[in-house]
């Protein structure tokens, strides 16, 4: 696994040009992910946002505690699919498949994530089964900024597979990627930024 | 320059320069951030400040388009530049807070040694307790932005203070013989 440094990193990764499609190497990063089904608008997809801030809550004081001002907030990243990807296009929200997942320092062992899943269940009661600290490897990407409403994503997402995809000769090589670089509930919907990757081959 | 703002009315210009709210997401942003743990806002003192805000021209609320639309509330240009200035004002002005500490200290030789010693870790305790509390709240609003961790942190590095300063005085007064 390659070791990164989350910041140096940061503008590749996390801040593509917005006015056209990029193609980046990521490298392999390890995330706290918590998978489920069905509208992104429901209970379940707010209560696994909930689960896996708090779960990173004792990384992140220790992670703060080692870079001191080097330390950057990780965002909110969502792996997206559908049984028939046309759903995903569509936007039919109940046939969403989403992996929820937030980045940890490469150096988070066994022990650390233990420790912040025993903070979560303190709070939060019984864990979801799906809970986990995994390595998502994407490799070459190609990836955009959006700015602007999360309804709009669809449009974006349109525009990849239906045109830069297809023009470019490439195919996807897992799923569709969406990072949330802002807080939704204190960013208008105008001004909210989504970094949209997608691993092609 | 415009005249000063109450804490109520800074808050909800704050929360509607974020984005466009109504009365009752308001409300529901003021709970769930647990606004109300430093301010007194009432539910329905909401619409109460919001027509102090209009009145003063720094917001402006827009009609409702459907039957069912609410009333949204918009920042204005001097809204926006109230903000800035009261901002300023509340970063830099050093208001002084008093506690019920300094009124018992005073009074300190009218009480017997050991009701004296009790009540500095009486309150010791309660200063923990506190700090545990707040580092609850601290956790279960995350992912808060930077500037909200250091509002915590404000908090969290006073009562921390204030439990040395316990420590040391119950320590001290511990070991001194008692005056009568």
């Amino acid at each position: 696994m390659t070791t990164t440094d989350f910041r140096d990193r940061l503008y590749e990764l996390y801040r593509p040009p917005s006015d056209r499609f990029t193609f980046v190497d990521v490298p392999d990063m390890q995330f706290a992910m918590i998978d489920g089904h069905g509208n992104p608008e429901g209970e379940a997809f707010a209560q696994a946002i909930k689960w896996l801030f708090t779960v990173i809550y004792p990384i992140k004081l220790d992670t703060k505690k080692r870079l001191g001002k080097r330390f950057v907030e990780p965002p909110l990243e969502c792996l997206w699919w559908a049984d028939d990807m046309i759903d995903l296009v569509a936007g039919n929200k109940d046939k969403l498949k989403w992996r929820l997942m937030i980045v940890l320092p490469h150096w988070t062992d066994d022990t650390l994530f233990a420790q912040g899943v025993e903070t979560a269940i303190e709070r939060l009661g019984e864990k979801p089964a799906s809970l986990q600290r995994g390595i998502l490897t994407e490799g070459r990407s190609v990836q955009i900024l959006h700015k602007g409403p999360y309804e709009d994503l669809r449009n974006v997402c349109a525009k990849l597979h239906q045109e830069f995809l297809p023009e470019h000769s490439l195919k996807p090589n897992g799923h569709h990627h969406e990072i949330y670089l802002n807080d939704p509930t204190r960013t208008a919907p105008e001004k909210r930024k989504t970094v949209i990757r997608q691993p092609v081959i | 320059m415009s005249e000063s703002l109450t804490d109520s009315e800074l808050l909800v210009l704050g929360l509607v320069s974020e984005m466009p709210r109504h009365g009752y997401e308001l409300e529901q942003v003021i709970e769930q951030r647990g606004m109300r743990e430093w301010t007194q806002i009432g539910f329905s003192s909401i619409y109460f400040v919001l027509g102090k805000l209009e009145k003063k021209g720094l917001v402006t609320s827009e009609k409702p388009t459907g039957a069912k639309a609410k009333k949204s509330f918009l920042m204005t240009e001097a809204g926006h530049q109230a903000l800035i200035a009261q901002t300023l004002s509340a970063i830099t002005t050093v208001r002084p807070t008093y506690s019920s500490l300094l009124l018992g200290m005073i009074h300190w030789p009218t009480l017997q040694r050991d009701q004296a010693l009790n009540a500095l870790s009486e309150r010791a305790e309660a200063i923990q307790k506190e700090i545990s509390r707040i580092g609850n709240i601290q956790l279960d609003q995350q992912p808060l932005p930077d500037h909200v961790e250091a509002l915590f942190d404000y908090s969290i590095a006073q009562l921390k203070s204030e439990a040395d300063w316990l420590q040391k005085t119950l320590d001290y007064m511990t070991c001194k013989p008692w005056n009568t």
